[in-house]
């Protein structure tokens, strides 16, 4: 059956199919990349990938949603979770989630597509309670694991939005709320009872500067920098080059520098239509050339 | 304030220097190794290489090029030249690719420093990579060993190290690991230990490292085995030898009883009985005896050398087809041929005459012209009667022997020893003082105070040391003074039952000047008519005689053979002669069975016409009553004859007369020829009844005499020796004891001692454990780990380096110089460095620990100020919140103490004691403290203790480690059990406080370093002096050392400080600086 427009549709094993109402923006997604990272001594950072560099080992996506369903829809998404007759349906099986063509809904990443076939762990323990605001409709969550393999999805054509390169990404929009560098110089003050202090330097090799960044984009530039950083960058070294004067990583640093992702984490919140938010960390490699 | 740069670093060092690694730079992986700048010899030290400062001294190396290689370790280094410590065994040309290898070493450190250079890689070590390091050391029951604290590092993983270590079979665990902290680029060592088992994930590899101390621990004794002792039956297998410490030799009280049992165990080490048993083709010395029948063991005597009495015996070993080749190939026909073989075999007589008996080979032969199947063999010492035996078999009572090689080696340790002594202290360079011990005598006795007898723990001290006399046995042991090989002359039925004999001359040898009707009354010897004639002559009132003495009676006890005194005496009438003696003093801790009187006597006898008689009679008797006869003999030789009388033992003369023990050992009398008869054997001269102490001193005299049997005779009497014989069965199966000098240095420690000397300074003595230890860098000892020293053994020293064995501003070190401990561990499990080590430090109030550099060190912590420079005020501290300060815990407090020491090696059991007991009591009393000799002392003493029990309101019982001293044992050992009880109640007063502070202040501090507390608070702003037990030292920021520390206590009851003023309200200077632990009565406070 095909997938009214609007709805998202689920299908069990034995080809039974529910429609609900496709979830509000603002789901997240969150994606877990086996990457096991650590800071040095040095204040460097390193991290092994399990994958070995491929997303489709160990990679995990899942998203949480949110639903806004009357009564009758509810029902429909109640029955089709809580029935543990025979029929394998929700309960404790894994479903397959469809959308139709420009659905708008990205649950496992822009750079998986918002539409096809997604196979889905769904977790929906108990029926929320109905509202009043809005009137009469139920204010329901659903946890979203993708199960399967992702279907071919070509990333849409990049729509530039700004001067900031990651990797081989450009023209992202800047940060809107810029940079926040996070580094140390290794030294030390202990300050001891008198008010005076004791001081240990570990010397300018031992200075470490990380930041991080809330990125905010369209969707093409979210899913080509997802894509980017999941299946090319991962526990590797790329190019972080911003605009003339934004110092990513503080003024020691200048507005390029090699940087390696240290977080294994990536959360993407779609806030709105065509509009992602998400949030990198990076550490400088300081002594490597771009 | 300086812009120095402190980064930390770790290294790892592997044992691959005999083939080395590849080296990985990538994850700090370095070979260690330098070219040869010089070809070097073979029998020389020295090695000179490209770069010197590739290496460091202590080192094991290989040397090698492409010919050769050997194992080398580096005992100093001058520049690019590396010497040895043993000379090469090959040489080594720079041509053949010489190069000198060390093990390879992972250095990594927390980040680079400009201008650093050498093996070390930064991005290796995760973030806090560095562990914080803890030294410590439990001081809080006194002395002790440091505890193998902990560090560790986590270097990165996310690269798959561990894989890489693996495909390079590399194991962690084991390694030694060292901490470098760096001052701009020059490395310090702060930290050496070894590594433990790794654990890793995928983003970090965490090696865990662990001190030194656990690491090193060898035994210093080893168990009887075969390969070592291949004369030991099952019985000794796996029994070990005991390892024996300085001066142990037995006390005496001010009444000569023993108060101190005093002997050293030597353990029996061989104790094999193989008995010759001729089979088809048997090695005999050089010779190979061909036997039929076979097989054989016990051969009939079939006759002797026609000698009364014989030492040379026949005995038969087969019948015609015996055969006897030399070398296995060619037969002898004829000729004579020594078998020296037997001579350490004995006779022993299983069936027959002298059933029972044992007698040692001295030499034997085989006569082929004569008999091939006859062994002449010759016996060191006479039987009691001959063997008998005919060349049948067939004679009455035939004699039957076997030939048995008896082993009796016994050993006291396996180290070289200074060596015997007598129970007094007197080197003896032969005639060991030798004891056995038999268990199942002991005796009890109480210690009595004035108020009430208290029972002590050591009642059950036995008094059952048993000296065997040196005429019993022979020592032929090794020159290192602890192997004794005791050459028995007679066994009691079975080798491990020896019969001894302790002589002693009589004393008071004089003629006798009894009245004339006295003499009768009191010996019954002569006629009741007999009169004095004159001195030692007593007759017929109305005969003449004669009487012409030359010498001295003190002939009579010189123990020498050949001298004697002689008198004639001549008469037509018969008369008795008479010489008075008493019985010498009874032997010090003396046990025998029967005691016999020892004579050495020639009569030169005439009488014309007839056969002249000559009787010899022996007699004692007490301060009353009627004598009693130990000897009554009667010999009549044709005229001129000689009688002899002869009993004693060859080894009693200061001149060994070498007869074979003739008149001891045979017994009867014996007719060399009608002008010649002689009467041996101590058998014959028994003190019946006499068998203990108390019975032999209730003997008052002893009389000798000489008669005639009949008138008309003229009687030269020669009395060469006159003595006292004790005889005592004593069990040698297991062990034998004697007043002993333990191990001696054995090398002098890099010129700071003699190798001769005795080790009986305790610091001496932990330096020994030191040095006996396994150090991973160092060649494995000749005879293993633990019985020789490590030569690349690390032993702080220097005059004033903190630790150092040497250190000559340490007074509280320094006295220990002359401090005599003693011990004798005997079990296998306390022969371990770790249990000895930590028993002496226990004893001598000593810490021990390990370095930085890995050097064992050595510090007294005793509660004696030292004034240390180093002080902590509270502008030092980091958290004040966290400074606490911890009162000894009443559990840990032990108001009534008590020390036991003297250790009865033979039983375990100790036998004296320093005791205080009622602390509960209001005032002191005489006997509340038990075993201190100065009631002044015994008082302060007690007060302190009444002092702990108002602390604690209870009276624990302490533990043995500190109550039962290992090393108490020596000649001061009185002196150190009352200082060790003394500075035990003084330590635990002690509190602890814990305080913080930064690297800069303490990270180079150790274990007992002693410092100034003095904080507003917590020591009312009085300075205090601390020892450190404990420090945990933070690489990572903040830099914080944790500090653990012993206060030496203020509030030890101020009347026992010695002062004679005290000021209520003073100020710092108040704060006593010095005390004396024991004083007089004048230096208890006068007013306060």
């Amino acid at each position: 059956m095909a997938v009214t427009d609007g709805k998202i549709q689920f299908e069990d094993s034995d080809a039974n199919q529910i429609e609900v109402t496709i979830p509000r923006f603002g789901y997240q997604t969150t994606i877990d990349m086996p990457l096991d990272i650590i800071q040095l001594d040095d204040g460097s950072y390193v991290a092994y990938d399990n994958g070995d560099g491929d997303p489709t080992l160990y990679d995990k996506r899942r998203c949480q949603c949110k639903l806004y369903l009357d009564a009758t829809e509810q029902q429909t998404l109640n029955n089709f979770f809580r029935d543990d007759d025979e029929n394998p349906k929700g309960r404790a099986y894994d479903v397959t989630m469809r959308m139709n063509t420009g659905s708008g809904f990205f649950p496992f990443g822009p750079d998986k597509g918002d539409v096809g076939d997604f196979a889905t762990a769904i977790t929906f323990r108990s029926t929320p309670a109905i509202g009043d605001s809005p009137f009469l409709y139920f204010d329901g969550t659903l946890n979203m694991q993708h199960t399967g393999t992702f279907s071919a999805y070509s990333l849409p054509s990049e729509v530039s939005e700004g001067d900031l390169s990651i990797g081989s990404i450009t023209n992202n929009r800047f940060p809107p709320g810029w940079f926040k560098p996070n580094g140390r110089y290794t030294y030390f003050e202990t300050v001891k009872e008198d008010g005076s202090v004791e001081w240990m330097d570990r010397s300018e090799q031992g200075d470490w500067y990380n930041t991080s960044f809330e990125i905010v984009s369209n969707e093409s530039k979210a899913a080509a920098v997802i894509d980017y950083l999941t299946a090319t960058v991962r526990n590797n070294t790329f190019t972080l080059a911003s605009c003339s004067n934004s110092y990513p990583f503080g003024r020691d640093l200048g507005d390029t520098v090699v940087v390696r992702l240290i977080q294994s984490q990536i959360v993407i919140v779609h806030e709105n239509y065509n509009r992602f938010r998400y949030t990198l960390k990076l550490s400088a490699l300081p002594g490597v050339a771009p | 304030m300086s812009d120095i740069k402190i980064v930390f670093g770790v290294k790892i060092y592997l044992t691959d220097h005999a083939d080395p690694v590849t080296a990985n730079s990538n994850i700090g992986l370095y070979n260690v190794n330098s070219d040869m700048a010089a070809n070097a010899n073979s029998g020389q030290k020295d090695v000179t290489v490209d770069d010197g400062t590739e290496f460091e001294a202590g080192q094991v190396v290989t040397v090698k090029d492409d010919n050769a290689s050997e194992t080398a370790y580096i005992n100093s280094i001058a520049g690019n030249v590396l010497t040895m410590y043993a000379n090469l065994t090959n040489s080594y040309t720079t041509a053949a690719n010489g190069i000198v290898n060390g093990n390879s070493v992972f250095g990594w450190i927390q980040n680079d420093i400009s201008g650093l250079s050498g093996n070390w890689k930064s991005g290796m070590l995760v973030k806090d990579g560095i562990k914080k390091w803890t030294r410590g050391i439990d001081l809080k029951r006194g002395g002790n060993t440091a505890q193998s604290y902990s560090s560790g590092c986590s270097i990165k993983n996310t690269s798959l190290f561990w894989y890489t270590i693996e495909d390079l079979e590399i194991f962690i665990n084991g390694l030694r690991s060292e901490i470098y902290e760096f001052q701009d680029t020059t490395p310090t060592r702060v930290y050496s230990g070894k590594c433990e088992k790794p654990t890793w994930d995928t983003t970090k590899y965490n090696i865990n490292f662990k001190g030194f101390h656990a690491s090193r621990i060898t035994n210093i004794t080893k168990k009887i085995n075969i390969p070592d002792y291949p004369e030991a039956s099952g019985d000794l297998l796996d029994k070990p030898i005991p390892a024996t410490y300085g001066e142990i030799r037995p006390v005496f009280d001010e009444n000569d009883n023993v108060a101190y049992n005093g002997y050293v165990k030597f353990v029996r080490t061989a104790d094999k009985i193989e008995t010759f048993e001729i089979g088809d083709v048997n090695t005999v010395g050089d010779y190979e005896l061909r036997g039929d029948p076979t097989p054989l063991q016990t051969f009939p005597v079939v006759g002797n050398d026609g000698e009364s009495p014989s030492k040379v015996y026949k005995m038969k070993i087969g019948l015609t087809g015996v055969q006897w080749y030399l070398g296995g190939t060619t037969l002898l026909t004829s000729g004579s041929y020594p078998l020296d073989f037997f001579e350490d075999y004995y006779i022993h007589v299983v069936e027959g005459e002298q059933d029972d008996k044992y007698r040692k080979i001295s030499d034997a032969y085989v006569d082929i012209d004569d008999d091939p199947t006859l062994i002449v063999a010759t016996v060191n010492d006479y039987f009691e009667r001959n063997l008998a035996g005919n060349s049948l078999a067939t004679a009455e009572d035939n004699s039957w022997v076997t030939l048995d090689d008896i082993n009796r080696d016994y050993q006291v340790d396996t180290w070289p020893c200074k060596g015997y002594i007598s129970n007094i202290g007197v080197t003896l360079s032969s005639n060991a003082e030798l004891y056995a011990y038999d268990s199942s005598r002991s005796s009890k006795f109480d210690v009595s105070g004035e108020e009430e007898t208290i029972k002590t723990n050591v009642d059950e001290t036995p008094l059952q040391f048993l000296r065997l006399p040196e005429y019993a046995y022979e020592d032929s042991g090794n020159g290192d003074n602890n192997i004794l090989n005791i050459d028995v002359k007679l066994f009691d039925g079975t080798p491990d039952q020896m019969n001894s004999f302790l002589i002693l001359p009589v004393e008071n040898p004089t003629l006798s000047i009894e009245a004339n009707s006295l003499f009768w009354a009191k010996w019954g010897i002569g006629a009741a008519s007999y009169v004095k004639k004159s001195d030692g002559l007593y007759g017929d009132p109305f005969a003449s005689y004669t009487i012409t003495p030359v010498g001295n009676l003190s002939s009579t006890i010189d123990k020498e053979y050949n001298t004697s005194y002689q008198t004639t005496v001549a008469s037509s009438d018969t008369w008795a002669f008479a010489i008075l003696c008493n019985l010498p003093s009874f032997p010090k801790n003396f046990q025998f069975d029967n005691m016999y009187f020892g004579l050495r006597v020639i009569s030169n006898i005439t009488r014309t016409p007839g056969i002249p008689s000559v009787y010899y009679d022996v007699k004692w008797r007490r301060f009353i009553g009627t004598s009693d006869t130990v000897l009554s003999h009667g010999a009549a030789p044709v005229s001129p004859g000689v009688s002899t009388v002869e009993n004693i033992a060859d080894q009693h003369y200061l001149t060994n007369p070498n007869t074979s023990n003739l008149g001891l050992y045979s017994n009867g009398q014996f007719i060399v020829s009608v002008n010649d008869i002689r009467y041996y054997g101590y058998y014959n001269s028994t003190f019946l009844g006499i068998d203990n102490e108390k019975l032999y001193n209730s003997i008052q005299e002893l009389l000798v005499s000489f008669r005639p049997g009949g008138n008309n005779e003229t009687h030269i009497y020669n009395i060469y020796e006159l003595a006292v014989i004790f005889r005592k069965s004593i069990s040698i199966k297991k062990a034998l004891y004697s007043p002993f000098l333990g191990r001696i240095f054995n090398d002098t420690w890099e010129t700071r001692k003699t190798s001769t000397d005795l080790i009986e300074s305790p610091k001496d003595l932990l330096e020994h454990l030191d040095r006996l230890q396994y150090y991973d860098d160092s060649p494995p000892p000749a005879n293993g780990w633990g019985l020789g020293y490590a030569i690349g053994a690390k032993i702080k020293t220097g005059a004033t380096a903190n630790g150092s064995f040497d250190n000559t501003d340490d007074g509280n070190l320094i006295v220990l110089s002359g401090y005599k401990a003693a011990n004798q561990p005997q079990k296998f499990e306390e022969c371990y460095t770790d249990k000895l080590k930590k028993s002496l430090c226990r004893n001598f109030h000593l810490a021990s620990w390990v370095d930085k550099n890995g050097y064992e060190c050595v510090k007294r912590i005793v509660n004696a100020e030292t004034s240390p420079s180093d002080t902590v005020t509270l502008s030092d501290i980091i958290d004040r919140k966290r400074i606490s300060v911890d009162v000894r815990p009443p559990m840990d407090i032990y108001p009534e103490p008590f020390i036991r020491y003297r250790k009865n090696f033979a039983n375990g059991e100790y036998e004296s004691i320093i005791r205080i007991i009622n602390v509960d009591q209001e005032s002191y009393q005489a006997g509340y403290v038990e075993g201190i000799e100065d009631s002044t002392e015994a008082e302060v003493l007690w007060g302190k203790c009444q002092t702990l029990f108002k602390k604690t309101k209870n009276l624990n019982k302490p533990p043995s480690d500190l109550t039962d001293s290992q090393w108490f044992n020596g000649t001061d050992a009185y002196e150190r059990a009352k200082e060790y009880l003394e500075n035990w109640i003084n330590w635990m007063y002690n509190p602890t406080c814990k305080i913080n502070v930064h690297y800069n202040k303490a990270g180079q501090w150790e274990e007992a370093h002693r410092f100034i507390l003095q904080l507003p608070h917590q020591t009312n702003n009085v300075q205090i002096e601390c020892i450190l037990t404990k420090i945990t030292i933070d690489p990572n920021s903040p830099y914080i050392c944790d500090v653990e520390a012993i206060m030496l206590a203020e509030d030890i009851p101020e009347e026992y400080y010695i002062k004679d003023t005290w000021t209520n309200f003073g100020d710092d200077n108040d704060w006593k600086d010095t005390y004396t632990i024991q004083g007089g009565d004048d230096d208890i406070k006068d007013s306060m």
